[in-house]
């Protein structure tokens, strides 16, 4: 069958297959199975097995289901209630403060679960109504917890960085180092906008009085176990002491602990739910995972990405613009897919571009996930909106879709600042010690 | 009718009993992973003593805890799926809409099951054993067509769920997609 046949079949089926509804990771089996039997035949439909077995020779891949449990222990653990009144005693003085200190716990919270989701819906709970109660703009307060939400998916550990690592086969580790320095530029980015609001419309964001020292510390004596989890998860990942997969074992045992200590004994009921909850996510992540693969190796035997990469690499165009193409590229296809979805689709196809055009791996994989975290607060379909409609359900959606707007052109400018300077993403991994 | 619909209802509850053990085992896969790569870490940074049983463990755990739970989650109907479409039918549309795509989801299933039997029959014909713990790759591999298996008859119970929906029998079965 025709080369062109082939990809216009797999780009219309699977749309038309996407849009009635069946679960995403189906419609890439289902499509995966009618384009076999249209290249390959019956023969070809072994591939199927293979495929789906393939996950399982992946010892990197046992990191997500570890790093999903130990973010839903601490979820449960109740201790994001604490790092949201550390970050208000801290920065809640500063003009804008009390959502910049949203973005700082989400960043801390992040960097001790991993999740994006989770991060919006713990931090949450707490900011939304703080920050309402204080007089802040709605749009303020909804847009700063949805946006710094998905902060967990750019500072490590980052499960959609453990996918694209994965699938593009590069350094766990270093994708995970690689995300420090542009994660706290997001928060500088989104803090200095913070400040802005606050000294440009007082009435959007009142100050806060000042909280005494005492008072300060106090907070942070109580948050030394999760400090403690977020330095060996990170810093054994570092320093090389361990694998991520290593980091993610411990941290999950270590969530475990931290979850006991805060519930002041063991509760089989949050454990419970807590593993209840990772098997739910971590099976339909990875069995999208198993679609995809398994699409993209159709793909790869109609030589697909392989004539896309000759041919964009030929093209008479400075590799800048086709970048900014890549850029536009991963936009839309994030208005209408979650991360992961976004993640295992796109790199595929995309990565032996960037290979090609000779950027960096490490470097494209922080700039795939700030557009991730683009995706899930742009509408029509952003996760994190959902989130936050969930925790305030009077609100309308369009406030929450506002709210966002100024954070997806802030996300933006992050994404323009890391591709002028690809040292943010590249400087921290190559001090690594392994 | 009295004895299809008795028959109906003990097929249900064993796709329920199935997905809930096939859960159960997921998880506890899960928590395996977690001690065992821990158990790792120790033995190998303060012992001295690595382990050999922990990597290829935890790769057949992970196998483990996807197939094994992948019922029971699109009984709950938490695969993600794009509803942005789907989302604004209304739920009798969109259920009857369901009903259409669902075998597309039920022939990947079988085919799961079909060629994963062939590969674990292969695969128990060669003899073939992992490189570590020298056990049957069978084992592991066995888990790809069990997890086809539970799909399958998910699908076929969810199936009649919606149909029975779409006629007005039952209004509580589960429609709303979970996540977009």
């Amino acid at each position: 069958m025709e080369q062109w046949l082939v990809a216009l079949i797999m780009v219309v089926g699977l749309v038309t297959v996407l849009a009635t509804g069946l679960p995403i990771a189906f419609s890439l089996g289902f499509m995966s199975v009618v384009l076999l039997l249209l290249t390959e035949g019956w023969g070809g439909l072994d591939a199927i097995f293979y495929q789906a077995y393939g996950i399982s020779t992946s010892f990197v891949l046992v990191a997500v289901p570890l790093f999903i449990l130990m973010g839903n222990l601490i979820y449960h653990s109740g201790v994001g209630r604490e790092i949201y009144d550390l970050a208000s005693k801290w920065l809640g003085w500063m003009p804008g403060g009390l959502a910049t200190a949203t973005v700082g716990a989400c960043g801390i919270f992040g960097a001790m679960s991993g999740s994006a989701l989770a991060g919006s819906a713990t931090i949450g709970v707490v900011a939304i109504p703080e920050m309402q109660n204080k007089g802040y703009r709605r749009d303020l307060s909804l847009g700063s917890v949805a946006a710094a939400g998905g902060l967990a998916a750019l500072i490590p550990p980052s499960v959609v960085m453990i996918l694209y690592g994965d699938i593009s086969d590069n350094s766990i580790g270093k994708l995970f180092i690689a995300g420090i320095l542009p994660g706290i530029l997001v928060i500088i980015i989104f803090s200095l906008y913070h400040l802005w609001v606050g000294l440009r419309y007082p009435e959007a964001a009142p100050r806060e009085p000042g909280v005494p020292w005492g008072d300060r510390f106090r907070v942070l004596g109580r948050l030394w176990a999760p400090v403690l989890l977020i330095t060996f998860v990170i810093g054994s990942i570092y320093t090389g002491i361990a694998t991520p997969t290593e980091s993610a074992g411990v941290g999950a045992l270590g969530a475990f602990l931290i979850l006991t200590m805060k519930h002041r004994g063991f509760r089989p009921n949050l454990v419970r739910n807590s593993i209840h909850d990772a098997v739910m996510v971590t099976g339909y992540m990875l069995l999208i995972l198993v679609g995809a693969l398994t699409f993209a190796y159709v793909a790869t035997l109609a030589y697909i990405p392989q004539s896309l990469t000759a041919w964009m690499v030929s093209l008479p165009v400075d590799r800048w613009l086709i970048l900014a193409m890549v850029w536009v590229f991963l936009i839309l296809m994030g208005m209408f897919f979650d991360g992961v979805s976004l993640i295992v689709l796109t790199t595929p196809l995309v990565y032996p571009v960037i290979i090609g055009l000779g950027w960096d791996p490490i470097w494209y994989g922080v700039i795939l996930v700030l557009n991730v975290e683009i995706g899930a607060i742009t509408p029509p379909v952003g996760l994190h909106f959902y989130v936050v409609k969930g925790l305030t359900p009077n609100t309308p959606m369009i406030d929450v879709i506002r709210g966002c707007f100024p954070y997806v052109i802030l996300f933006h400018v992050a994404v323009v600042i890391i591709a002028v300077m690809p040292w943010i993403a590249t400087w921290l991994p190559s001090t690594m010690m392994k | 009718m009295g004895v299809i619909s008795a028959v109906g209802e003990f097929l249900a509850r064993a796709v329920r009993t199935l997905n809930r053990a096939g859960a159960v085992i997921a998880g506890a896969a899960m928590v395996f992973m977690a001690l065992g790569v821990s158990y790792e870490v120790v033995s190998r940074h303060f012992f001295n003593a690595p382990t050999k049983w922990v990597f290829e463990g935890g790769e057949i755990a992970l196998t483990v805890s996807v197939f094994l739970a992948a019922g029971y989650i699109l009984e709950r109907e938490r695969h993600v799926r794009m509803d942005l479409l789907t989302g604004r039918l209304r739920e009798k549309v969109r259920n009857t809409l369901f009903l259409a795509v669902y075998p597309m989801g039920l022939a990947f299933s079988l085919l799961l099951l079909s060629t994963g039997y062939s590969g674990v029959k292969w695969s128990i014909d060669l003899g073939a054993r992992t490189f570590i713990m020298g056990i049957p790759i069978a084992i592991p591999q066995a888990m790809v067509p069990i997890g086809g298996f539970l799909l399958s008859i998910t699908f076929i119970y969810r199936w009649f769920q919606l149909l029975a929906a779409v006629r007005g029998r039952d209004s509580t079965a589960p429609s709303e997609p979970g996540q977009h």
